[in-house]
């Protein structure tokens, strides 16, 4: 008898043990929910400056976006004057982009997602991205000194983009420093700095984002928020392939 | 000169023997001739065509260009340069070409192309892609009359695009500036069919070419076409030379003959041609047992000659020689013959041709005949093959003759 219990205690714990390996923590989960939401919070609109550094060239882009929650985003250039009015739409799982030049509305086939977006070191991907990570990744927290670092691991089954992420976020702002993009094999693929913590509308975030790819050398992308509103009235009505043409 | 009138005695004295040895000389020297012109003929051919169609003689691209392409190694090819190049010593034509790769749409569908810009008129000159065009019209730098630049599709764009001639070709790419590059296009042209190397590709004006991917006046390579594309490497040297005061010294640009810029295309080349040179050796080797034979019997069949020859006093040293120049003699002749024989047969050969099976096709050009070549080496050569042989087939047989017991010879039967 005293045996039975003991196997029986035992194979509790070895569930207890595996579920807990597939389940996130809820403070880790919390965290990443608030990651997620940072610049977007509920709706949106802003306008921020891209730029951009490779070997060959170097640009420097001003846009407009208006978002809303991560399924509804819309982001028109402004300058340079070549690219002026290059729109792209996201719609839940779509993608368009629409170009000016060519009166054209054109769809971001599923092949093009890992693409560069406008000759950045984003990818479509990056833009595209509607689902939270938390579902698609499991997520732990790792409490440190004056940070706390969240690591992500894909689902088991899910196909994600990348094999595994690290965000390292301020204790005392709960504002992130560094996100770092793992592949499948475990190697560095590419690390986003955030700094310039700013107060936008009354909440404060880090103005600039610097996005570098390792496996590129002496390419990197800033993101500047130049403004960034989020009182703004929009409905899932206006973000529509009428308003891209615009 | 009293050995030349001998041999040649000897020689009209058993005519038949002589006959039979000359025939055999003849046809050695024939077959080696038109084998080796048709080979020739035949690589002159493609060489000629590939040269001309995809490589010109000699390039002119950026560093890494041609192991690596990408979008950011160009070379300049303003106008003005190209003109001067053009006026360079053995310079037959010149155009430049800018080459990258493009999302193209038609109505609704996409299609991931190769862009490549050219000269309209340069292009014509050097190439012989006007000569491809199965829809439409050739492509000229103007723009039409809504302000569309000209564009020219591969059959596969055309038929996944479902586009024809007069329609609208949208292409999206990215500029050198890191811009969108996306333009509208009118198709005026279609080139080759389903299975040319063109299929995917799309041309444009070089200026267009130029505009979209954000690159004034600059090109991916500057395709130089010389008098001969075996003078290749030696137009090369001297381009290379010129290019040190021009601004493609700036852009540390690189002059290549073709055999560096297909550099898989000429190793491949090459191989095979060594296969076949092999061939023909083993053809030489049959031509000189031929050879051997004759020469063999006929000496054999003079022995009691020899040794009356000996027994009057005939140095083996001078028989030895007699017999040499018997042989050296005839392979002459054999070879004069040969020549005026080889000369009309060649010459047909190579205007005219005898029609393959057939026809290849490479790259939407019909190669319906083997060619022969007309050049010196075609004629020398198996010259110079049957001299050799008749020398060395000549020793043995000179060697017994001249080694004779005069007593022994002269009752040999």
């Amino acid at each position: 008898m005293k045996r039975f219990l003991s196997q029986i205690l035992l194979a509790l714990m070895a569930f207890w043990l595996t579920s807990a390996a597939a389940e996130s923590d809820p403070k880790a989960v919390e965290l990443l929910e608030r990651m997620d939401q940072l610049y977007q919070q509920d709706a949106s609109h802003a306008t921020m400056t891209m730029h951009i550094k490779t070997p060959d060239y170097e640009r420097t882009m001003k846009m407009e976006s208006w978002s809303l929650g991560l399924d509804y985003a819309l982001v028109r250039v402004l300058e340079p004057v070549r690219d002026r009015g290059v729109s792209t739409l996201k719609r839940e799982n779509d993608m368009w982009n629409y170009l000016p030049r060519v009166n054209r509305v054109v769809k971001v086939p599923p092949s093009m997602m890992m693409g560069s977006w406008m000759g950045s070191d984003f990818t479509n991907d990056d833009l595209m991205r509607d689902a939270s990570w938390v579902e698609e990744y499991t997520v732990t927290l790792v409490e440190e000194e004056a940070r706390y670092l969240l690591r992500l691991v894909p689902r088991e089954q899910t196909v994600t983009v990348w094999g595994g992420m690290e965000i390292d976020i301020d204790r005392s702002t709960l504002l992130p420093l560094e996100q770092r993009y793992y592949n499948e094999a475990g190697t560095l693929m590419r690390v986003m700095a955030f700094a310039e913590v700013r107060e936008f509308d009354g909440i404060a975030l880090p103005a600039r984002m610097v996005l570098t790819p390792l496996n590129k050398e002496g390419h990197q992308t800033t993101v500047e928020y130049n403004d960034l509103t989020f009182d703004v009235n929009l409905s899932e009505n206006w973000f529509t392939l009428q308003n891209l043409r615009r | 000169m009293l050995m030349l009138k001998l041999a040649f005695r000897n020689l009209l004295r058993n005519r038949r023997r002589t006959t039979l040895t000359l025939l055999s000389m003849l046809g050695g020297y024939l077959l080696v001739a038109l084998l080796n012109s048709v080979e020739e003929g035949s690589y002159d051919q493609v060489l000629n065509f590939y040269t001309r169609d995809v490589t010109g003689h000699v390039q002119i691209t950026a560093p890494g260009f041609i192991e690596r392409p990408n979008l950011h190694r160009t070379v300049p090819a303003d106008e003005s340069l190209l003109n001067q190049l053009s006026d360079q010593n053995g310079v037959e034509a010149v155009t430049a070409r800018l080459e990258s790769s493009a999302l193209a749409y038609g109505e609704d569908k996409s299609f991931p192309v190769a862009v490549t810009g050219i000269h309209p008129e340069r292009e014509a000159q050097l190439s012989l892609l006007v000569d491809k065009l199965t829809a439409g019209n050739y492509l000229t730098s103007d723009l039409d009359e809504s302000g569309f630049y000209s564009a020219m599709i591969g059959h596969a764009v055309a038929r996944q695009l479902s586009l024809g001639v007069g329609d609208e070709l949208v292409l999206i790419s990215q500029g050198a500036d890191g811009s969108l590059a996306n333009d509208l296009y009118r198709v005026v042209g279609i080139v080759g069919d389903a299975d040319s190397m063109e299929a995917r590709q799309v041309f444009l004006p070089l200026t267009a070419a130029q505009e979209l991917f954000v690159l004034p006046e600059q090109a991916h390579r500057v395709l130089i076409l010389g008098t001969d594309y075996r003078r290749a490497t030696a137009l090369s040297n001297q381009l290379a030379l010129w290019a040190e005061d021009t601004p493609f010294a700036e852009a540390e640009a690189e002059v290549d003959p073709w055999q560096v810029v297909a550099k898989d295309f000429y190793d491949t080349m090459e191989a095979d041609k060594e296969g076949s040179v092999f061939a023909s050796y083993v053809l030489i080797f049959l031509v000189c047992v031929g050879v051997l034979n004759t020469v063999l019997m006929s000496v054999m069949e003079r022995t009691r000659e020899f040794g009356v020859l000996k027994a009057i006093g005939t140095s083996p040293s001078r028989l030895f020689m007699l017999i040499l120049l018997e042989t050296q003699m005839l392979a002459l002749i054999a070879c004069a013959l040969g020549f005026l024989i080889a000369l009309p047969a060649n010459y047909w050969l190579t205007h005219v041709g005898f029609e393959m099976g057939e026809a290849i096709e490479v790259s939407g050009i019909l190669f319906s005949h083997y060619r022969g070549q007309m050049s010196v080496a075609v004629f020398a050569f198996p010259a110079v093959v049957i001299f050799v042989a008749a020398f060395i087939v000549a020793l043995l047989p000179g060697l017994r003759a001249a080694r004779l017991t005069p007593i022994d010879a002269m009752r040999a039967h």
